[in-house]
């Protein structure tokens, strides 16, 4: 029984280092086209970058704040002595 | 080390505006992430398309890469990772991908049925290797397309070196279980 596993096992292992060689010789760095690789280098260089300027809610909200508390502040002045 | 360094301040002059800093990242990588994007889609056009994109990505997010000792390169494959997933998501193509270009044989003198022989064989464990999770794919090519060290796939994978090692003998026996698949299912048409 023992004798069996491990045989098993060394066919395992003996599988395992064909299988390595075999995906080190398959599986190899290919070289991609120069004109892409050049083609992308110049269009990232030569990228113009944009900023989006974000909207400043802060400032809007005091803006409205002081509108609104003006424009009630006239509303009472007007009630009362007027 | 010293690559590190290098990348650190190329990255801060590219985050400053300074293009022709990326440029150079870009031709340190290119080749890198063009391999394992080629390997993940079995497809040229496919590489190139998802290579500009990780690039252009890069470039536009440039100032939010934070170096938190996780070297430039695992960014870059992070992208590259994210892209494939949708990539094959978006197509569904993920049970079977058909390679347009075969991989290139080292031998440019082999007889036409050795050639062809050849390509069948690579056809069929790229088969078997692109039927396993993507993570593992990852590992299988980063270890041989790219050389790397089980410690240098950990800091890209997020994994420890341990973690690694244990990882890539469960890989191999799934490539192993999924070459004999491939062959039982293509013995009754011989």
């Amino acid at each position: 029984m023992n004798k069996i596993l491990i045989g098993e096992k060394l066919n395992t292992q003996t599988f395992s280092m064909n299988l390595e060689s075999e995906l080190s010789q398959r599986l190899r760095p290919i070289q991609p086209r120069s004109e892409f690789i050049h083609q992308l280098q110049s269009n990232l260089t030569n990228a113009k970058r944009i900023h989006v300027e974000e909207r400043n809610y802060g400032l809007a909200l005091v803006s409205i704040s002081v509108g609104l508390f003006f424009g009630a502040l006239s509303l009472w002045f007007l009630r009362r002595f007027i | 080390m010293t690559e590190l360094i290098e990348d650190a301040e190329l990255i801060k002059r590219a985050a400053e505006g300074d293009n022709d800093s990326f440029g150079v990242l870009y031709e340190r990588y290119v080749r890198r992430i063009y391999n394992y994007i080629y390997y993940r889609t079995g497809n040229m056009n496919e590489a190139e398309d998802l290579t500009a994109r990780v690039f252009h990505r890069s470039f536009r997010h440039i100032q939010k890469y934070d170096d938190r000792g996780v070297p430039f390169s695992a960014w870059l494959y992070r992208i590259a990772h994210n892209l494939v997933a949708n990539w094959y998501r978006d197509r569904s193509r993920k049970k079977e991908v058909i390679l347009e270009e075969n991989i290139p044989s080292k031998f440019h003198y082999d007889f036409p049925e050795k050639a062809l022989e050849k390509n069948q064989e690579n056809e069929r464990l790229l088969k078997a290797l692109r039927r396993l999770p993507a993570e593992r794919q990852q590992l299988i090519i980063l270890k041989f397309v790219e050389g790397m060290s089980n410690a240098e796939i950990g800091i890209i994978m997020r994994r420890s070196e341990g973690a690694i090692k244990s990882l890539y003998h469960r890989t191999l026996e799934a490539v192993r279980k999924e070459v004999e698949k491939i062959d039982h299912q293509e013995l009754p048409k011989k």
